[in-house]
């Protein structure tokens, strides 16, 4: 209805003119018929004109009357404001090009940084009512959270609980597989997931179909699921790979489907296979290695459904008090497992780029209200002449609007670039960033922004310009006086602002690069520098105490290490601060007293070849490193936390630890050194006990090099390859590589948040130098008199910047009382500073201040330059 | 025509009129003066150009619809013709009406 009629009113627009004809010709019509009339009844000719006429009234009031009604008048004025605003924009380049260019920044920030909020927080997940799915974790008292369900308590919830409509499950750490056959043997990483894994979440195969319930028991025909990234390009899109057979590490599995691109659960998955529990791996309770996935019933809360599960868990820690005791379940909406903790950093982010926004505006506002004060004669005069002054604020409005459509439109196109720039280049370890998209809601908000931004700006100056004290506007347009008191306020009061909001983003900025900066001097516990890592398949060994594997990678490591440019070779499980996850084991030490088998702590658990702890860096502090003697041989290496932990003032050389506290028979290995503490899991870490057992499963080799790693990389892999033509190497990245992923994230919010921070320093910068040397345009004459009067230039100087710096100062304390209540918010985010910290604050109220104070040097310059005769004649 | 009182129309009624007009049947804006005129057996001093003005708001309400057809003495002319909703406002107008003129008419008597 609403749209209709603006349809028709624009279409009106485009047909004023025949409107026109038509009320004319209708309106003839009408004429014409009377007349007859009055003819029949025996009038001449003339007289029946005259009659017809003033029975009609005044045809020309009525003819305005009805264009006004039919003819869309609302639109015509518009269009004419619209061509008027266009002209006086083209003929003041500079300004329209400050003001659009500002709002670009502005605009396209908000809509960069929406489109990710609204792709991560807002979207709904891409399944059947996603609102009803949670993620279940178990955690292991005293403070492990979220670790994987174990197949036993997943089995006994699947069919026992009440909450749940459905209950899926998959391996939430990859199997490595090796994908042979066509082309280059390549390492694909595999999870196995339930059946009603899919069809739980509403996702059907983009080809073929997914997996079959009875696909989920073992011993079935092995069947897989490709990822559509996958399919795309290890098999170039082959239509008609349904029903083919691929070799996965020497075993045939028929690919039974292709899923969609957009489904990433789990997000590195390659390839799902089915479930397939073995009657043991539905009852045991000792490995957690799923993620669960549940559909809540209807009507069952959140709460209902976690008590449920915890009641389930007391009773498994009845009846399974060796293995359950001490774990923990809990369910949380999926949504938020998917967001991870993103959302903090995104929230601090959209707010710094609506801080930069309103910097913006107010800046669009303060070009405005100059502009205003120059057109102030020609508005005065309008209203003079009649003009309502709903009708000035409509026209200026009018104008403002156009500008922030331009802008809009500007910072539209820098934000599908950004997009761009954000999906592709964004952390690799960021996998939710894939899903950020331009799409309509995003267009909606930046069409909403647009018109606020344009409200905004243009109502104030507006408001203000109109206001009909006729006598002051004509004597203020006339003579050079300084202007009206409560505009010159008004603009303070913008730039006040400006610098406050500028300064809370700033500190932000800064908070988070100190934060960054403390994260890089954390030592990793090794020397990361030309160290190359990648991953070398080993084939299985089927007997792990043969150690045919270990000596066959110590063979490969010799060869290795006898390249020149190589000082020394290496390889463990798991590199340290690489995103994967190691092992994880609970663990009895010797000679502690352990009151409940609940709270036995746990160790993370590696394993090395001989020359790891040497080729990586990691210190010995105590006793020796292994030698071959210790492959079969029930010996360990523990870190200085954990020995530290359990004997601190001792000795731990020579001290036992049972790794297998529920095993019928105790596994004793006897600590034989110390090493120093690593960070394998991030920078931010805490130090985890750490076990390192010597040999047989190492995956990753580890290799330190005289010059730059990656430039040995190809001589490494030959050799590798002349030992054995079948190994797949895979992942060769430099250590300082997985350094730079491992904090990736927040080096890319800091980075955002810096440029944001950037972009308020610079439009509040221009934002005070166009007040400060609008204020010296004002009062060149008075100024022209201070000098005539014997004013030094020192004294103009110090006249104008002192105006600036009140300003400045007042802006600079409301921002620092702001940032103080703003960046807590943000502590999360911080790392090794308190969101107080007094040197950011300091520090970056200085900057700003030295930057506001050169903005308004350069006009006092100006201002001090005055010639007071032309000052003076300037009238 | 001469001897009768004529009375000036209170302002608002004229949509009233229009609708009332045209229930009878589609026509252009003169028949529609025409037929008020009849119907208020000329007691009603209405400016006919008036009429117009308020026809397009009518239009613009989409309680009237219009179209170019030919009159009865074959001339081009603008035909206008209820709409549901139209229909619908003249039933309320109605009622408000009667129920107006018989409040008024209590008062006066009261008097």
């Amino acid at each position: 209805m609403w749209l209709r009629n603006i349809l028709r009113r624009i279409q009106g627009l485009w047909r004023s003119v025949t409107i026109h004809k038509e009320i004319v010709d209708e309106l003839q019509f009408h004429i014409d018929m009377r007349v007859e009339e009055n003819i029949r009844r025996g009038m001449s000719p003339d007289e029946a004109q005259r009659e017809a006429e003033r029975r009609f009234g005044n045809m020309t009031r009525i003819r305005e009357q009805g264009y006004d009604v039919r003819g869309g008048r609302w639109l015509e004025t518009f269009w004419q404001d619209l061509r008027y605003g266009a002209q006086v924009l083209i003929k003041n380049p500079f300004f329209t090009l400050v003001a659009v260019l500002t709002l670009a920044l502005g605009i396209g920030a908000n809509t960069a940084i929406f489109s990710v909020v609204n792709a991560l927080l807002l979207r709904p997940l891409p399944y059947t009512e996603p609102d009803r799915l949670v993620q279940i974790w178990q955690n292991y008292q005293p403070n492990i959270p979220k670790l994987g369900v174990s197949g036993g308590d997943f089995q006994v919830w699947r069919e026992q609980t009440q909450s749940f409509a459905q209950m899926a499950a998959y391996l939430y750490f990859p199997r490595r597989l090796n994908l042979t056959g066509e082309g280059e043997p390549e390492k694909l990483s595999a999870t196995h997931a339930t059946a009603n894994l899919f069809s739980m979440l509403g996702v059907t195969a983009n080809q073929g179909r997914t997996f079959r319930p009875e696909e989920d028991q073992p011993g079935q025909e092995p069947v897989v699921l490709l990822s559509h990234s996958l399919w795309l390009r290890r098999f170039r899109a082959e239509p008609n790979l349904i029903g083919k057979t691929i070799k996965l590490d020497d075993q045939g599995y028929r690919v039974v489907g292709i899923l969609p691109a957009n489904f990433r659960l789990p997000d590195w998955a390659d390839v799902w296979l089915p479930a397939g529990l073995t009657g043991d791996e539905r009852t045991q309770r000792i490995s957690h290695p799923f993620s669960v996935i549940a559909r809540l019933k209807p009507g069952v809360t959140l709460a209902q459904a976690r008590a449920e599960l915890e009641t389930f868990e007391r009773r498994a820690q009845q009846e399974f008090p060796k293995t359950s005791k001490g774990w923990g379940v809990s369910a949380y909406p999926l949504k938020q497992e998917f967001i991870g903790d993103l959302k903090p950093a995104l929230l601090v982010l959209f707010g710094a780029v609506a801080f930069v926004l309103l910097i913006a505006v107010a800046n669009v506002v303060n070009l405005l209200l100059v502009r205003a004060a120059a057109r102030q004669k020609e508005i005065a005069l309008r209203l003079a002449l009649g003009a309502t002054r709903a009708r000035i604020i409509r026209q200026l409005l009018t104008e403002s609007l156009s500008l922030a459509l331009l802008g809009g439109l500007a910072g539209f196109l820098l934000a599908l670039w950004c997009v761009d720039l954000l999906v592709s280049s964004g952390p690799a370890n960021l996998p939710q960033l894939k899903s950020v998209q331009v799409d309509f809601s995003v267009f909606g908000f930046t069409f909403g922004i647009i018109i606020l931004s344009g409200l905004a700006a243009g109502l104030l100056p507006a408001w203000s310009a109109s206001r009909p004290d006729l006598n002051d506007a004509l004597k203020e347009g006339g003579r050079s006086s300084t202007e009206g008191r409560g505009r010159a306020r008004l603009r303070e009061l913008l730039v006040v602002s400006e610098i406050a909001l500028a300064l809370v983003l700033l500190v932000g900025a800064g908070l988070l690069i100190k934060s960054f900066a403390n994260l890089l001097g954390v030592h990793p516990g090794f020397r990361p520098d030309h160290l190359l890592t990648m991953e070398v398949s080993l084939p299985e060994a089927k007997d792990a105490n043969d150690n045919q594997g270990a000596r066959l990678f110590e063979q490969i490591v010799a060869r290795v290490r006898a390249l020149p440019g190589v000082q020394a070779a290496g390889g463990v499980n798991v590199p340290p601060v690489s995103s994967e996850q190691g092992n994880k084991r609970r663990f009895i030490a010797e000679d502690q007293p352990i009151k409940d088998t609940a709270t036995l702590p746990v160790a993370e658990v590696r394993y090395v070849s001989l020359d790891y702890f040497q080729t990586i860096g990691i210190p010995l502090i105590k006793g020796r490193l292994f030698t071959e003697h210790d492959w079969n041989q029930p010996q360990m290496i523990i870190n200085q936390n954990l020995a530290e932990r359990y004997w601190p003032n001792q000795d731990p050389i020579g001290k036992r630890i049972n790794v297998s506290p529920f095993a019928q028979q105790p596994n004793w290995a006897a600590i034989i050194g110390v090493v120093g503490d690593v960070k394998h899991f991030g920078l931010d870490a805490t130090p985890t006990p750490d076990i390192y057992w010597p040999g047989f499963w190492t995956r990753y080799m580890v290799v330190r090099t005289s010059n730059d790693p990656l430039q040995s990389a190809a001589a490494i892999q030959n050799e590798i390859h002349s030992v054995d033509k079948t190994l797949p190497v895979a992942e060769i990245k430099t250590m300082e590589q997985h350094l730079a992923d491992s904090v990736a994230p927040r080096h890319f919010s800091m980075l955002l948040l810096l440029l944001f921070a950037a972009m308020a320093l610079l439009l509040s910068a221009v934002g005070i130098y166009g007040v400060i040397s609008f204020c010296v345009t004002q009062r060149t004459h008075e100024i022209g008199v201070r000098i005539a009067l014997g004013a030094q230039k020192s004294d103009v100087l110090k006249l104008v910047i002192g105006q600036g710096m009140l300003l400045t100062l007042t802006g600079l304390a409301i921002g620092l009382i702001g940032a103080g209540g703003l960046t807590r918010l943000m502590s999360s985010l911080l790392f090794g500073v308190s969101a107080n910290d007094p040197a950011t604050y300091v520090a970056i109220a200085v900057v700003l201040g030295v930057v506001s104070l050169l903005a308004c040097y350069l006009p006092a310059r100006r201002a001090a330059k005055v010639d007071p005769m032309v000052a003076l004649r300037y009238e | 025509m001469t001897g009768k009182q004529k009375a000036d129309l209170l302002q608002g009624t004229l949509d009233l009129l229009i609708l009332k007009a045209l229930s009878l049947g589609p026509m252009h804006g003169y028949g529609v003066g025409q037929r008020i005129m009849q119907m208020a057996e000329e007691t009603l001093k209405i400016e006919e150009g008036s009429l117009y003005p308020a026809l397009y708001r009518l239009e613009e309400k989409e309680w009237i619809k219009s179209e170019w057809g030919i009159s009865e003495n074959n001339r081009r002319a603008r035909f206008y013709k209820l709409t549901p909703a139209g229909r619908k406002q003249l039933n309320i107008e109605e009622e408000n009406w009667q129920r107006f003129v018989l409040a008024i008419g209590k008062v006066l008597r009261t008097a």
